[in-house]
């Protein structure tokens, strides 16, 4: 649509602004399910953060023995149950929400930038660049993702931080691979033609003229991406590879409680529905975001 | 005797589309003109004719296969473009949604050739872009908008404006007008035109519209398949059309008086399609659709003749099979 | 009149936004008769495709239809079943896109997509082999297209831009029709090959005795094509006039501006271009829409909206400088 009349000086740069943000929230919100996201992945990082304040005993997440109120079925007091150590599911639940948050958000904060970064140089560039990196990637996506993984975290000492580089390491060439496709289209586009016939440097024409136009892309598979991290993490303290107890994480508390199932079936179910709780939050944002930056007319 | 600002002689620019077999696509093949300063230079083609590859290759962003580039008196083929040359010459494309980078806003957009240039001191940046964007005839309020949220003529009005940040003495037009209403077009062309006046700019405006450029150009020249048919000062041109497929072209015009159509050429019913520029006929690249094609132009590929002065024409009815008048 | 085919009244389409409703489509007035060749001229975003989409009800789903009526032979499109919508898509109305490429589908071929074309255009009839063949063939031959057999064996990926356009309105002439409406067919092709392709348009309409809507930007293009042209603006049919009377004596000052902003063969310059910009769409200001941008406007042109006045028999326009 054209626009129309002049708006003031003073307050047109606050005023465009807000008029991002209508139609961002527009764009979104016309998926109610997006909605839902939203506020399972806000609910999730309020119980991460304020896990002392909301678990109900916080002290059964350390090495804490109550035989007398162990395995004990939902009730008022312990809403999920104790396992068989008397630990209360639900404080631990909370707290292996910390765990799992924190492990996604240190993964893709490396993953990412590193990733991104590989994949503007052999986008842009071409040539050797491009053979060399996009090799490398193939490589490491060839390699089944979980097995890798698995493989990395045996040979360190099985901890959080082993299973988080095991993690890294096989999730930035998604992001090498999905940049380097847009970086290479981008780069036949007349803007950055008209940067390059300017004079621009190649530091201004990566990071000022492509990486803008990739972030919307990114951020999507970001939000995605942080539910199968936990997936993955979850996976790997399955396998009693990510964190050691009594330190709660998902993966561990249902390979725990798998054992006991069906009788005591609130030790495995609680926590998978945490995970999946968590996940579907993640995906449902993704999809919106995915939505939000959807060009096209509103 | 004003000064030649860009001199092409017997330009070649061919893209390989099979090695071992030797096929090329001869996009521009020994093409010859010059621009002087002051001068809007009229390039006009249909699509396939090698008019937005030339001036590709004058930017460098194609490398020529022969012929010599002579900008400010030195030769430039297959030469990296120099700092001084990216100052000095711009180009505007045609798409003006895809010429400007969309996450940024103007501001940026248009302080990046005055930073690489150098042209003001950074804390002056903005008065400069506030200046430029009134010489293009939009307000400040321009500034801090994003490409995405003004319509496609203030965007071209944009771009005009970036190639002018850098104050260049030669500017190239790739059919800027060609996606847009002719309510914008007028408002664009007025503009280009007074800067032209202002100051001595030298235009190559490429374009398919021939009524357009009958109102802004002082030279015309008609390409075809790589080759150029017809090179004239507009009055001659428009005056005296000679090459058939010039006066096809001026006859496929529609226009919207009863005194334009007096001045097309009789009806010569437009024909046959363009041939595909890596299948160029034998002979006179033309002679498919030619209403007026001899034995001869099957034959032999005609040579540039000067018809009058400084009217040349490649046709061989003009020069080996003149007919008896 | 009696020999009425087509005619829109008051058609209002509103698109649904972030920002509250675009009225892109702002009580629209039409008629075409049989046999008569109609022009819809006005620039990008003043609601001719919108205008032209809802006569077969293909607009996006952000698009509704607010209030107005499309007759066509009588019966309302709008009000239509499924199903009766369907067949006047299969058989009376057809319509030509300004994108040919996007027009055809890349993996089946020319054949293909005609046959399918005459297969639907008569469910109960069950048409052979060679007759659609045939069909199809004879449809090529009549756009002037040299060799058909070759050319339906062919992808459209084969063939030129020119070539596909030709083909896409041999694909609306095929089965017989009453109404074709043609989107700025030429607009995307070469100089040369759009009038090659006017010129079919033309030549066909006339040997069939079909309507013809076209929509076009450019004021020339209507001039040798049609009878009749609407100039639209803003979502609004400002002026309808007879070609040779339109172009005699444009009366309203929109069409009065874009006459000369068209850059004339005969030189002398190119005009200032009309002052400002379109209007936006959502809460446009009371009155005429060309308000804001019109040389001669006066206080009643921003406070009401004018209604179309004839100003002889064949000649009305929407403006209170004739009023």
């Amino acid at each position: 649509m054209e626009n129309q009349g002049r708006i003031h000086k003073n307050t047109f740069m606050k005023e465009s602004t807000r008029e991002n943000m209508r139609m961002y929230w527009y764009k979104f919100s016309r998926n109610k399910l997006s909605v839902l996201g939203l506020l399972l992945v806000i609910s999730s990082i309020v119980i991460a953060i304020f896990a002392p304040v909301i678990a109900p005993f916080p002290q059964h997440v350390e090495a804490f023995v109550d035989y007398n109120n162990a395995s004990l079925a939902p009730s008022s007091t312990y809403w999920f149950g104790t396992d068989i150590f008397g630990r209360d599911i639900l404080s631990r639940i909370i707290f292996a929400f910390r765990g799992a948050l924190y492990m996604s958000i240190i993964v893709l904060a490396i993953a990412v930038p590193v990733g991104t970064l590989l994949g503007l140089i052999a986008g842009y560039f071409g040539g050797w660049f491009e053979v060399v990196i996009m090799r490398l990637t193939d490589i490491f996506l060839s390699i089944p993702a979980i097995i890798l993984a698995l493989s990395i975290a045996s040979v360190l000492e099985p901890n959080l931080t082993s299973s988080m580089i095991a993690v890294t390491v096989m999730w930035w060439p998604w992001y090498t691979r999905m940049v380097a496709g847009m970086a290479k289209s981008y780069s036949k586009e007349y803007f950055i033609k008209n940067a390059e016939l300017i004079g621009a440097s190649k530091f201004h024409i990566l990071f000022r003229e492509i990486l803008p136009n990739c972030i919307s892309p990114i951020l999507t598979k970001m939000a995605l991406d942080v539910g199968w991290v936990m997936l993955i993490g979850a996976t790997l303290s399955y396998c009693g590879l990510g964190e050691q107890p009594p330190t709660p994480a998902f993966g561990q508390m249902i390979s725990d409680g798998s054992k006991y199932m069906p009788d005591l079936w609130w030790m495995t179910i609680y926590p998978a529905m945490a995970i999946a709780y968590i996940i579907l939050g993640f995906n449902l944002l993704g999809d919106g975001i995915s939505d939000m930056f959807n060009k096209g007319r509103q | 005797m004003s000064k030649t600002v860009l001199q092409v002689n017997h330009l070649k620019t061919y893209f390989t589309v099979d090695k071992r077999k030797n096929l090329f696509v001869r996009a521009v093949d020994d093409v010859s003109f010059s621009i002087d300063q002051g001068e809007i230079v009229a390039l006009v083609g249909e699509s396939g004719s090698g008019k937005s590859t030339i001036a590709y290759t004058i930017m460098g962003m194609y490398e020529t296969s022969g012929g010599e580039i002579i900008f400010d008196g030195e030769d430039i083929a297959n030469k990296k473009r120099t700092f001084d040359f990216k100052k000095k010459a711009q180009i505007v494309f045609q798409d003006p949604g895809s010429s400007l980078n969309s996450h940024q806003d103007v501001k940026e957009i248009l302080s990046l050739p005055l930073k690489v240039h150098k042209v003001v001191k950074p804390s002056q940046l903005e008065t400069k872009i506030i200046e430029t964007l009134d010489r293009v005839g939009l307000s400040e309020d321009f500034m801090y908008k994003s490409p995405t949220a003004i319509g496609g003529g203030e965007k071209q009005l944009v771009s005009i404006a970036r190639a002018l940040c850098s104050n260049p003495e030669f500017i190239i037009l790739d059919e800027p007008t060609s996606n847009l209403d002719v309510s914008i077009q007028a408002k664009i062309i007025n503009m280009l035109l007074k800067l032209h006046e202002e100051q001595s700019l030298s235009y190559l405006f490429i374009t398919h519209d021939l009524s357009l450029v009958r109102n802004i150009s002082t030279k015309v020249i008609i390409m075809y398949l790589g080759k150029i048919c017809e090179i004239a000062n507009t009055e001659e041109f428009y005056g005296n059309p000679h090459h058939p497929y010039t006066q096809m072209l001026l006859s496929a015009i529609p226009v919207v008086s009863e005194e334009e159509e007096q001045l097309k050429p009789s009806r010569i019913r437009s024909t046959g399609e363009i041939p595909s520029p890596v299948n160029i006929p034998k002979g006179c690249s033309f002679n498919t659709r030619c209403h007026r094609a001899v034995p001869l132009c099957f034959e032999e590929d005609p040579e540039m003749i000067e018809v009058t002065k400084g009217h040349f024409v490649r046709c061989h009815l003009y020069g080996k099979c003149k007919p008896e008048l | 009149m009696t020999n009425e085919l087509l005619s829109i009244k008051d058609l209002e389409v509103w698109y649904k936004t972030y920002r509250g409703y675009a009225k892109v489509v702002n009580g629209v007035n039409l008629t075409v008769n049989k046999g008569e060749k109609v022009g819809v001229v006005g620039e990008s975003g003043c609601g001719k495709t919108t205008t032209m989409k809802s006569i077969l009800r293909m607009n996006v789903q952000s698009a509704y239809v607010n209030s107005g009526e499309i007759l066509y032979s009588g019966e309302n499109i709008l009000k239509m079943n499924e199903a009766k919508l369907q067949e006047i898509r299969r058989r009376d109305i057809a319509m030509i896109s300004q994108e040919p490429s996007a027009a055809l589908n890349p993996v089946f071929t020319i054949g293909e997509q005609i046959r399918d074309v005459i297969r639907y255009s008569d469910t109960k009839k069950k048409f052979t082999k060679e007759e659609m063949q045939s069909k199809a063939i004879d449809a090529i031959k009549s756009v002037m297209i040299s060799d058909p057999e070759r050319i339906l064996a062919s992808y459209p990926y084969q063939l030129s831009g020119g070539m596909k356009q030709r083909i896409c309105i041999a694909m609306g002439l095929v089965v017989p029709r009453n109404v074709l409406i043609a989107d700025e067919p030429g607009t995307a092709l070469d100089v040369t090959i759009q009038d090659q392709i006017h010129r079919l348009l033309h030549n066909l309409v006339e040997e069939k005795d079909m309507s013809l809507i076209m929509i076009t930007h450019s004021l020339g293009v209507a001039r040798e094509l049609v009878d009749r042209i609407h100039v639209m603006y803003a979502g609004d049919v400002v002026e309808v006039a007879k070609t040779d009377d339109l172009f005699k004596k444009p009366l309203h000052p929109y069409t009065i501006g874009l006459l000369d902003c068209v850059p004339k063969l005969s030189g002398g310059g190119i005009s200032e271009g009309i002052y400002g910009y379109v209007p936006s769409y959502i809460n446009p200001a009371p009155g005429c829409r060309f308000a804001s941008r019109c040389p001669k406007a006066t206080q009643i042109c921003r406070e009401q909206k004018p209604s179309m006045t004839s100003v002889d028999a064949e000649h009305s326009v929407a403006c209170f400088n004739y009023q």
